[in-house]
């Protein structure tokens, strides 16, 4: 081979290692050809460069933020990947839902066991009399104790799925804790149709006894007697205190069954979409329209709060419907109370059922 | 207890038996929402 020819050989030769170190310097970004097998592949960028411009942290945020794609599924709530307005939902029940929940129910057995302790069981002056009026009938009772029991159940299963994981997991180890869990919200579930059935039927019974009257004022005003001994305001069949019981458990009741059926049936059911939108109005939501998922989110809150407060409200009637108060568990256990006790809390009532019974006997012809 | 409680166990039989209605009701739809809303639907 020639001078000539050999050096032509190797310009090219020199020509085509640069162009391949050119060419992998391109590829590796790296002057020394040192780099991963992908990185050597993507030289750093993403994949595919399908993100343009915009950085994959840019891209995270705006997911992290609720930002909505196109789906073409039935189900558009797919759209959006994340919705944070979930860990803020997680953060208030944990936290102010929980902390007031837990506090009110520890104020209300304190301040019942203060009142006991200072006022003592409140008893039938003069003694009982032996001699007994019909207080409420058997369907009565059976309606109370249907709403009762059921309440029970759920305000158990409820305040577990609230606290149980401190209180009872601990305990009970995380087995058993989940099938008690898992059980217990099926009964939660279940059991709230017969709640709502007693509800209804207590309305459909006692609501006309339970309209307010001019002697609620006096029952008030003196407090129902509560604080001072041998102190008997007058009362018709049920006294204001009564009558509150009754229509918090109606309005509440009617308040947890549409809640709790928005929890049941999410995006189908959606009672509460009005009520929803008027609590993000006044700002504590993000304003405006809420979605389907923030509507639950607002029901789930509501159901806990109004639930709580319920609880406290009937460990109070539990109280003074038993221990509190000597004679009161026969009116919903026998159906028949003490005279005594009747002429004592319900004087106009006896009242009327003596003049009634005084009628009947005159219009019966005698034998 | 005896007469005195009959009401009380009859509500509570009410209850288990309405609730035990409902759950036959409820699990017997043709349908569920998680199944309505499953992604894994991909009808049109």
């Amino acid at each position: 081979m020639t001078c000539r020819r050999l050096r032509r050989v190797f310009g090219v030769l020199s020509v085509l290692v640069i162009f391949a170190f050119a060419g992998l310097f391109g590829l590796t970004g790296s002057p020394v050809l040192n780099v991963t097998t992908a990185e050597a592949q993507t030289a750093g960028n993403v994949p595919g460069n399908w993100s343009g411009s915009l950085s994959d942290a840019e891209v995270w945020r705006a997911v992290r933020k609720g930002i909505k794609g196109r789906v073409s599924i039935p189900d558009k709530n797919a759209a959006q990947l994340v919705q944070s307005d979930g860990d803020s939902w997680r953060a208030v029940k944990n936290g102010p839902v929980s902390q007031f929940g837990g506090w009110l129910l520890l104020a209300m057995i304190v301040l019942l066991g203060l009142f006991y302790a200072f006022r003592g069981r409140i008893m039938i002056d003069g003694g009982p009399s032996g001699q007994t009026i019909e207080r409420f009938n058997s369907l009565e009772r059976m309606v109370h104790w249907l709403t009762a029991t059921s309440f029970i159940v759920l305000a158990l299963t409820g305040l577990n799925l609230l606290y149980g994981r401190y209180i009872l997991m601990p305990i009970l180890g995380q087995d058993l804790f989940a099938a008690l869990t898992y059980y217990g919200k099926i009964s939660h579930n279940y059991i709230a149709f017969s709640f709502m059935v007693g509800v209804v039927l207590m309305l459909v019974l006692w609501i006309k006894d339970n309209f307010p009257n001019q002697h609620d004022l006096k029952w008030i005003a003196q407090a129902g007697g509560l604080f001072t001994k041998g102190s008997h305001p007058p009362s018709k069949r049920f006294n204001a205190g009564q009558k509150f019981i009754f229509w918090w458990v109606v309005l509440a009741g009617i308040s947890m069954s549409l809640s709790g059926l928005t929890l049941m049936f999410p995006f189908m059911l959606e009672p509460m979409a009005k009520f929803a939108t008027m609590i993000n109005l006044t700002g504590i939501g993000a304003g405006g329209e809420l979605s389907q998922l923030q509507q639950t989110q607002v029901a789930s809150i509501w159901h806990a709060l109004v639930g709580l407060v319920f609880i406290a409200v009937i460990i109070g009637h539990i109280y003074i419907g038993s221990v509190g108060m000597e004679g009161a568990i026969e009116a919903v256990s026998t159906g028949q109370v003490d005279r005594t006790w009747a002429k004592n809390h319900h004087n106009l009532w006896v009242e009327e059922v003596d003049a009634e019974g005084a009628e009947q006997a005159e219009a019966q012809p005698a034998e | 207890m005896g007469e005195s409680w009959k009401s009380f166990w009859m509500g509570a039989i009410a209850a288990i038996v309405i609730g035990v209605v409902a759950g036959a009701i409820l699990n017997g739809s043709a349908i569920t929402s998680s199944a309505q809303f499953s992604t894994s639907s991909t009808r049109l």
